[in-house]
């Protein structure tokens, strides 16, 4: 059954590339909610959040407000390695004290120390895609070779892809001297969210030019994401209306096929609702068995997109189940959209005119 | 004809073999149905022969390995001295040499009568204005040009037939073979098909091969193939026999 | 009659099934070729910048992902200006700026008053170019002039700080006109970025026998220049076009419209396949029909491919004049001027005609295979 197959491949698109993107969102999430991260302050004005800076000093008095628990602040910038195919590595920079050093899992080698100069640090996928290992060296910006001193496996997926250095090697080397990303900042537990924006407001007031957004609000706007979001989006549009063409000329050639078989059942008493009912109904089967199958293609399509180095360190191969949801809710709005004017058709026929055709 | 003698020898006794089929059989199922047994036969060109046989005697089966529709299973048919096991193109030889009337008439529904008749032309090579000219030329010739641009549904059943003959003689083939031609018609209709053979036959030298049910069919025909259960049937006796149960 | 006659009504006996198959396939192509000409579109609108303003080369920092993170000391234009071959250097300051009176951020170019990128600038009287003793001035481009209401002489406020527009520009470049410029300085001090800038223009003299090889030499040189400790100082040089090409955000929305195109066209294909095959099961006995009056496989082949071509190729036209709305519609926005640059090229539509054989081919090749390899007499009695 053909159909069942158009609309495998319409809802395995949906579920892979609104998985990936929503996986994309869902991962960024998980870097603030893993680490207690409530505000998120940044330029205002800038757009990346990637590239707007605020300079190092500011940590310290907004450390010092009252209800802020801890305040990391870091640079963070993407490079390509374009003869490996990576592009878009994420390297961070974090000061020597960085609490975020706490969280990852030495595998080999050891983290950054004070005073390391010319030192990274790599994520587990991203040794691999590199072929690197500790003591191997590195060219940054295509200007200065870093040595290898350990790699590390971080619970968040884009560590894993990228690489660290010392906060002041990468304001070196981006020639951003004493200047950072962006500030992340956790409050004393229990805060609702009157007294978080209570803080907020606290924050932006310590100097003029900053932009505090909740990290949730802060993750949703990102443009990436945005970007990514719309692009699965638009495909899958794209997708499901083909998808659902297709389920409606393939309901309505076999409304017509049957409709002998119809007039059958409406002479022998059938309701016209009971005829609406029973092909309506198989529609939808047919929209499930194809959302089944695009499921199951669309989760293994994201499991191979992960062993490609240059999507390894981007994609987390999880699809959350929501998505699933969405493809299944879809498939089963497209069946029952493409079958309702067959259905309709069918069953108002005339029982002898049905019977007399073909 | 009382005297049924002639139709057991074939006449045209000088006239080229057309078909000669040789220890032919037609299995299905991988040998365990039988619909054609080691039959052999000939025909000259320009007879008018009859095969005649209950249902199931495999004369449907016997015509379409004629036809060329079908292969053998085992045995040999030589269309005009050609072995047709060896032919590349068998829908080629088939388009020029072989017409063929089926008792449903089979034509297009959605293509009018001298649409229908252009059909078989399309493999010869002829420029639409030559294949439209020569329709309506078969269509005059079986009383149908009147009706030329009617569709098959707008025509009588022995309208229909007549169309199916024009159609059949399209690419002038020498060779005409006949599915119960009059089953599905009326008597007059009927007649009137059955004088339409008798001038291809005789005016045209055609060679005709009809399978029927029906005596008077049969009657028009200068010889009559007996065949029952896959075989031929040879001696008079039998074929007598055959002839008062039928 | 002609065959291709009888093959048209072959498709028109069943007019419901051929339309929603024809529109199958066309929103599938209108997929293909709206999304290629977006993404040609931006590609091209870049690229214009660039030759408009006469600049052969760019020069970034090596290694970034984002073109619009590369900070470089603005002090390497002296070295650069020194390499045999290279008439003029500029240098662009790029950042986004809150703007009053609009949401995002706008980007802002800042530029050595004695660039020469001011030159393809068109400033519309009364406006006038940027002067030495201008402070705190800035020039708008036509769109974001109209976006935020602002006239020659207005005051607008740019990061919490004043500037006077003293002109207003229109380059014909649809990117180009969204943005503000202001002198290098000015933004530097603005965005806190002294002495850095993002990137330099090359312009190569006018008398070079052999450009490509000048550019591939200077390329070599630039990315190979040193500090005085002898380290690299990371340098990314390239053609202007293929800096363009090269983009990141460039490549990445190709790669998508691809991915998105090839899944339309797959979806749009199985429709088509699916309609052939019921097709060509409902005409079972009439192939058997074809078949004994003379007709050979070929034919059979021919009339089932012919049939499924018509439907792409009716596909492709709907499809093709589908997108082109699509683009009129989208070009009605001003935030999408950039992606309707240059429109639907001849290289798209005749990408899409091919594409739409390829799905005549998929749809229609096993059908016809399978109705002409019919054995002729099962054919016909079937029902």
């Amino acid at each position: 059954m053909l159909t069942v197959i158009g609309l495998a491949v319409a809802v395995g698109a949906v579920v892979s590339l609104v998985g990936v993107s929503t996986g994309f969102k869902d991962s960024f999430m998980k870097i603030y909610e893993s680490r207690d991260v409530d505000l998120v302050v940044t330029r205002a004005g800038g757009n990346e959040a990637l590239n707007s800076g605020l300079p190092e000093q500011l940590g310290d008095p907004i450390a010092k407000l009252k209800g802020v628990k801890q305040v990391v602040g870091g640079l963070v910038d993407a490079i390509d390695f374009r003869d490996q195919g990576l592009l878009g590595v994420i390297l961070n920079g974090w000061p020597p004290n960085c609490p975020l050093f706490g969280e990852l899992k030495v595998l080999h080698g050891k983290l950054l120390a004070p005073g390391d100069e010319h030192k990274i640090i790599i994520g587990r996928v991203l040794a691999a895609n590199l072929g690197k290992k500790v003591g191997d060296k590195i060219e940054l910006y295509g200007s200065e070779d870093f040595e290898v001193i350990g790699i590390y496996e971080s619970p968040i997926v884009y560590e894993n892809g990228g690489a660290i250095v010392l906060l002041s090697e990468l304001q070196r080397l981006d020639n951003k001297p004493n200047e950072i990303s962006g500030f992340t900042v956790s409050a004393v537990k229990p805060i609702d969210d009157q007294s978080l924006d209570d803080l907020a407001e606290r924050i932006k007031e310590l100097q003029p030019g900053l932009k505090v957004t909740k990290s949730k609000e802060f993750v949703n706007n990102v443009q990436q994401i945005k970007m990514s979001s719309a692009v699965a989006w638009i495909t899958s549009a794209i997708a499901l209306i083909i998808g659902a063409i297709g389920m409606l000329n393939t309901m309505i050639m076999s409304v017509f096929e049957r409709t002998k078989e119809i007039g059958t059942l409406r002479a022998i008493g059938w309701r016209r609702s009971r005829i609406i009912q029973m092909i309506i109904g198989e529609s939808l089967l047919l929209s499930i068995g194809g959302a089944i199958i695009g499921s199951a293609a669309g989760v293994a399509l994201v499991k191979l997109l992960t062993k490609l180095p240059i999507a390894s360190g981007i994609v987390s191969g999880e699809i959350s189940t929501g998505v699933f949801v969405q493809g299944f809710l879809v498939a089963i709005l497209v069946g029952a959209a493409g079958s309702i004017y067959p259905a309709v058709w069918g069953a108002n026929l005339l029982p002898t005119e049905a019977l007399r055709r073909k | 004809m009382n005297n049924h003698s002639h139709l057991l020898h074939p006449s045209h006794n000088g006239a080229p073999v057309i078909l000669q089929v040789d220890r032919v059989s037609r299995t299905y199922a991988d040998g365990s149905v039988t619909a054609l047994n080691d039959v052999s036969l000939e025909i000259r060109r320009g007879e008018y022969v009859a095969i005649m046989g209950p249902s199931g005697s495999g004369k449907s089966t016997l015509l379409n390995l004629l036809g060329t529709l079908d292969r053998p299973t085992t045995g040999e048919l030589y269309f005009e001295g050609h072995p047709l096991s060896q032919l590349r193109d068998l829908d080629a030889f088939r388009s020029r040499k072989i017409g063929f009337v089926f008792q449903s008439f089979y034509l297009l529904p959605t293509l009018t009568a001298v649409e229908n008749v252009q059909i078989p032309m399309f493999e010869t090579g002829a420029t639409p204005a030559q294949r439209v000219k020569r329709a309506y030329e078969l269509l005059e010739m079986v009383s149908m040009g009147h009706r030329a641009t009617h569709l098959p549904a707008q025509l009588s059943v022995g309208e229909r037939q007549r169309v199916a003959i024009a159609r059949a003689l399209a690419n002038d083939p020498p060779l005409l073979l006949a599915d119960e031609p009059t089953g599905n018609l009326d008597s007059r209709s009927g007649n009137d098909v059955l004088s339409l053979f008798d001038e291809l036959h005789t005016q045209r030298g055609k060679t005709l091969i009809v399978i029927t049910h029906s005596q008077e069919v049969a009657d028009h025909a200068e010889r009559i193939i007996w065949i029952r259960d896959g075989g031929i049937v040879h001696s008079r006796a039998e074929a007598l026999k055959q002839r008062e149960a039928v | 009659m002609h065959f291709l006659d009888f093959v048209l009504r072959n498709l028109l006996r069943r007019r419901v099934r051929t339309a929603l198959t024809i529109v199958g396939v066309s929103v599938a192509i209108a997929a293909v070729v709206a999304l290629l000409s977006i993404t040609n579109g931006y590609e091209l609108t870049s690229k214009s910048v660039y030759a408009s303003h006469g600049i052969d080369m760019v020069v970034v920092k090596a290694g970034v992902a984002d073109r619009s993170s590369s900070t470089l000391d603005e002090d390497l234009g002296k070295r650069l200006q020194e390499l045999s071959g290279i008439s003029k250097v500029s240098a662009t300051l790029r950042d986004s700026v809150s703007f009053e009176g609009t949401s995002g951020p706008v980007p802002l170019n800042g530029w050595p008053l004695d660039s020469f990128n001011f030159d393809a600038l068109n400033i519309l009287p009364p406006g006038r170019d940027l002067e030495p003793t201008d402070k705190q001035a800035v020039l708008l481009g036509k769109t974001l002039a109209g976006n935020l209401d602002k006239k020659v002489g207005d005051e607008v406020e740019i990061e919490g700080k004043n500037f006077k527009v003293i002109g207003i520009y229109e380059s014909g470049n649809i990117i180009e006109d969204r943005k503000a410029i202001m002198s290098l300085r000015d933004l530097q001090s603005l965005m806190d970025r002294i002495s850095q800038v993002s990137q330099f223009e090359i312009t190569l003299r006018k008398d070079l026998p052999d450009r490509t090889a000048t550019i591939a030499v200077l390329r070599q040189e630039i990315e190979n220049l040193k500090d005085e400790d002898g380290t690299k100082v990371g340098l990314a040089a390239q053609a202007s076009d293929d800096f363009v090409k090269s983009d990141n955000q460039i490549r990445l929305a190709h790669a998508m419209a691809w991915i998105t195109s090839a899944i339309a066209l797959i979806v749009g294909s199985i429709g088509m396949l699916n309609t052939m095959i019921v097709s060509v099961l409902e005409r079972t006995q009439e192939i058997g029909i074809l078949r004994a009056i003379g007709w050979r496989k070929m034919r059979i082949m021919r009339m089932i491919l012919v049939e499924s071509f018509t439907l792409s190729f009716t596909g492709a036209v709907l499809g093709i004049l589908l997108a082109f709305v699509m683009i009129q519609v989208l070009a009605r926005f001003p935030a999408a001027q950039g992606a309707v640059h240059g429109g639907i090229t001849m290289r798209v539509i005749v990408m899409a005609y091919l594409l739409s054989i390829l799905v005549g081919l998929v749809g229609g090749g096993y059908p016809a295979l399978r109705g002409a390899n019919l054995p002729p007499t099962e054919a016909l009695r079937y029902e």
